[in-house]
């Protein structure tokens, strides 16, 4: 099947930790970038000066071969800071998202945060959320109606191979996003057990396919919402409210 | 342009928070829907630039765009449309309404900061 990719989720050293990783890497991030900034600064405030310049060995050799080197270097450095930017954007998104999913211990807040997260981060454009309890219960649904259709009740009761397959084996499916087959299941993971799935049914027309870029939203998706709607439906159960 | 103050109007919590993390330290008020916005910007002069999603609950963005056109708030604010709105005809309601931008979710926090930092005050790029 050329369209599409099976991929194993990888179970995190530490659950619960995901947000302050982030916060972690989002700062390192910044300042890296603070310190290419600088140092871009720096090597063009060089290249300007008639006797600035590289020291020693480097400073032999014409004025224009200095200049030379130091444009390169500019660039090099220029390049590097477009990629630590766009790094630092990413570890935003995850870093929103970690926090709006541990924002509540509401379990129909943590399912609109879930939701929320699939149609503005993610791209999706109908999605259901499935969890494990009596049978497979489908707690949320966006950008489809109630009604017909396998994710059109209240339980899911089986019959979309990609879906079958993650709830039995936890491995993340990635597909074209053409009915009937999603466009991608990612598996609720709590401890390595299975406790439902994300099912995007449909992407964005704009969004196109899902690419590396979105490859750790899904894992966070994966580990973080899954701990997520498991706490507060735990937690609901003992205090006895429903959701 | 430099915004003096922002007012992010979104009926999704984790844009509002997504906005509050991307802008900081820009100073930014918020609205869940239409009605929030415009009751907003009626109370708070220093707002000058406005990110509007377009599906939102009680009014939507087009409607908020209409109102403040037809009130003649559009030459001292600048609206940027986001919205999941991805469709020609959504871009061209959006743009010819009097939004100086269109951006579309989902999107990086170097992607809103350019399309900011390309734009005049109060008008367009």
């Amino acid at each position: 099947m050329k369209d599409r990719r099976d991929v194993a989720t990888a179970p995190r050293p530490e659950p619960g930790r995901g947000g302050v990783d982030i916060v972690d890497q989002l700062r390192t991030t910044l300042e890296r970038a603070g310190e290419l900034l600088h140092m871009l600064e720096t090597s063009l405030h060089r290249a300007k000066q008639p006797g600035g310049g590289p020291s020693g060995s480097e400073a032999a050799g014409s004025p224009e071969a200095r200049l030379g080197r130091a444009e390169a270097h500019a660039r090099e450095l220029a390049t590097q800071l477009v990629a630590s930017e766009r790094q630092a954007a990413r570890l935003m998104n995850l870093y929103v998202a970690a926090h709006q999913l541990h924002a509540s211990l509401k379990p129909d807040e943590v399912r609109a945060t879930v939701g929320e997260i699939a149609v503005d981060l993610l791209g999706a454009r109908k999605l259901v959320v499935l969890e494990r309890g009596e049978g497979v219960l489908i707690t949320l649904r966006r950008g489809l109606p109630a009604g017909a259709g396998p994710f059109g009740g209240a339980t899911y009761s089986g019959g979309v191979a990609d879906v079958d397959a993650a709830l039995a084996d936890g491995k993340l499916r990635l597909g074209q996003g053409s009915a009937p087959r999603p466009a991608a299941v990612i598996p609720l993971l709590v401890d390595g057990r299975v406790t439902g799935a994300l099912v995007v049914l449909e992407l964005l027309e704009h969004k196109g396919v899902l690419g590396p870029d979105d490859r750790d939203l899904l894992e966070l998706l994966s580990h973080d919402a899954a701990a997520a709607l498991l706490a507060a439906r735990t937690l609901s159960a003992r205090s006895g409210t429903a959701g | 342009m430099q915004p003096r103050k922002v007012l992010a109007v979104d009926d999704s919590k984790l844009m509002l928070k997504a906005y509050e993390v991307m802008l900081r330290p820009i100073p930014m008020v918020q609205a869940s829907n239409g009605v929030e916005a415009l009751e907003t910007l009626a109370r708070d002069p220093d707002i000058d630039l406005v990110l509007l999603d377009i599906n939102m609950p009680l009014m939507n963005g087009f409607e908020v765009l209409e109102h403040l056109s037809s009130h003649g708030m559009l030459g001292k604010l600048t609206v940027i449309v986001v919205t999941t709105e991805g469709e020609d005809e959504a871009v061209r309601r959006g743009m010819e309404a009097g939004a100086a931008a269109y951006l579309t979710k989902p999107f990086h926090a170097d992607q809103i900061l350019g399309v900011i930092s390309g734009l005049k005050r109060g008008g367009s790029a």
